[in-house]
């Protein structure tokens, strides 16, 4: 624990890999779920994060770093937050809204879920059912009259060729 | 190849949290995704949390244009930066009537000015349906408005003789039911609007009795009109309009002349405050309608067809000259799943024999 004034606290950070990572208080505190426990004082040692791996771990860090260094400017944060998640493929996201989800980061939850939407907008049936795992339990009769219901919504789908 | 793939399965409440966010085309198709998918979408609950997420994106400033080049059908356009944009067409609108005579919540009212038939619709979803009007009124045209009452949770449609406000009628879409109301309101005027504005639960109008221009209102709480004050400082028989601005109700009239136009809007704590006054008016304020508020811009069409926007902070019209994309009727256009009456497809009924 820091005990001198003047020098920012650290936060050791373990993931559910066994990874340490070192952050900033007044970084981590972004996680309302990590603030309780700062201010409960249970963050003298390790802080065990047992929802969340090393690798999404390590990227939710570099966001909690990444806009707390930007001043009260919602425009700056937002376009930081855009750009921060631009390159994240659909797995790294779904990850990355359990993470926020878990540790209780609202800014985060809202980007992430509306990046997942924005991935998930002309996507097709078939790709929403293979990447959420879900079974379709539609007869093949059923399902024919649900996309007839709307047939107008199938126009301008993308075509499934992703991994 | 088989590209190892991970999957990460999202709990309900993540996936409902994400959802809202998506635009109403793709949730519609998403309901064949499962049938538990296709509950949740279709829940009056999440129905509410989309169309408020919806209207909370105030910075979206989409419209529906009544397109130039279709004889029938509109444009849906966005205004941002400055400029209009076409995002897509929408050709097919119900039955080929395309007058829109009010909306309110994403949905609208259009008619082919028959005396007996509207048609309520929702552009977004395409969902529609036929309504019969029942009763005969001496008067043609008549005043419309639409209202969604958000504590009963009810959807009406008020229908007003243009002769006298007396007479007019209410439909309930939740009860499905016409009430008539007679002597319903003791003024001997007309409403000077065909179509209510729609704010926040009530529709508005300007109402002229002799010389004298009031704001009435239509309480959806007990189907009654009722006179609202005016901003300070309007004199009472001045022509005023009615026009819906950062959400709130405003109106606008002439200044001490014709080349000035003061707009005031109607904050949520009642009172009325003024927004601006523009200067170098060039149009008769008959022909001036002020559509929207974005970007500290007023949108204006002048003379039906021509767009005019002031810069409030800069005091001055811009140079606006991107008429290429303009249409006529121009009516808010929001994203929504609701839709005042369930689908009214007959189902096929079983006989059922015993």
């Amino acid at each position: 624990m820091a005990a001198e004034t003047g020098t920012p606290t650290t936060l050791t950070l373990k993931s559910n890999d066994d990874e340490l990572f070192s952050v900033a208080e007044s970084a981590a505190i972004l996680s309302v779920t990590i603030r309780n426990m700062v201010e409960d004082g249970c963050a003298g040692g390790v802080i065990p994060l047992d929802n969340v791996d090393g690798k999404t771990l390590a990227s939710v860090i570099t966001y909690m770093n990444g806009i707390s260094a930007i001043p009260a400017d919602e425009e700056k944060k937002k376009s930081y937050r855009d750009k921060f998640l631009s390159d994240k493929d659909f797995e790294t996201l779904a990850d990355m809204v359990l993470a926020a989800n878990y540790l209780n980061m609202s800014c985060l939850m809202d980007a992430v879920s509306a990046k997942i939407a924005q991935v998930m907008e002309k996507k097709s049936v078939g790709w929403v059912r293979r990447k959420f795992g879900i079974e379709n339990d539609y007869t093949p009769e059923e399902e024919a009259a649900v996309k007839e219901e709307h047939k107008w919504t199938f126009e301008g789908v993308e075509t499934d060729d992703d991994n | 190849m088989c590209v190892h793939n991970k999957q990460v399965l999202l709990p309900d409440d993540i996936i409902e949290t994400i959802l809202p966010k998506l635009p109403v085309k793709s949730l519609l198709r998403f309901k064949a995704v499962s049938k538990s998918w296709k509950s949740m979408i279709s829940d009056p609950a999440f129905v509410r949390k989309k169309h408020l997420h919806q209207s909370s994106q105030q910075d979206n400033h989409l419209f529906l244009w009544k397109s130039k080049q279709w004889s029938s059908g509109f444009s849906v356009v966005k205004f941002e930066d400055g400029k209009f944009q076409i995002l897509h067409d929408l050709r097919e609108c119900p039955y080929g009537w395309d007058t829109v005579v009010s909306f309110s919540a994403g949905v609208l009212l259009l008619t082919e000015y028959s005396d007996s038939t509207y048609v309520l619709w929702n552009p977004s979803t395409r969902a529609k349906t036929m309504i019969w009007f029942p009763y005969r009124f001496n008067s043609h045209p008549k005043s419309y408005g639409v209202c969604y009452d958000s504590v009963s949770e009810d959807f009406k449609i008020v229908v007003i003789s243009s002769m006298s406000m007396r007479d007019y009628a209410v439909y309930s879409c939740k009860n499905k039911i016409w009430t008539k109301k007679k002597k319903g309101f003791p003024g001997t005027g007309r409403l000077g609007n065909e179509s209510g504005l729609y704010v926040n639960g009530s529709i508005y109008w300007v109402y002229r009795e002799g010389d004298a221009r009031k704001i009435v209102y239509f309480d959806s709480g007990d189907d009654n009109f009722k006179i609202l004050d005016k901003p300070k400082g309007v004199g009472e028989n001045r022509p005023i309009f009615l026009a819906c601005l950062k959400g709130c109700l405003s109106v606008y009239c002439n200044g001490e002349n014709e080349t000035v136009v003061r707009i005031w809007i109607r904050e949520k704590n009642n009172c009325w405050v003024e927004l601006v006054t523009i200067e170098n008016v060039d149009t008769v304020i008959e022909l001036f309608d002020v559509e929207f508020v974005a970007e500290n811009k007023v949108v204006i069409r002048s003379n039906t067809t021509r767009l005019m926007i002031y810069n409030i902070s800069e005091k001055r019209f811009e140079d606006y000259d991107d008429k290429a994309v303009f249409g006529y009727a121009m009516v808010p256009y929001l994203e929504t799943l609701f839709f005042p009456i369930e689908n009214t497809r007959p189902k096929r009924k079983r006989k059922c024999l015993s």
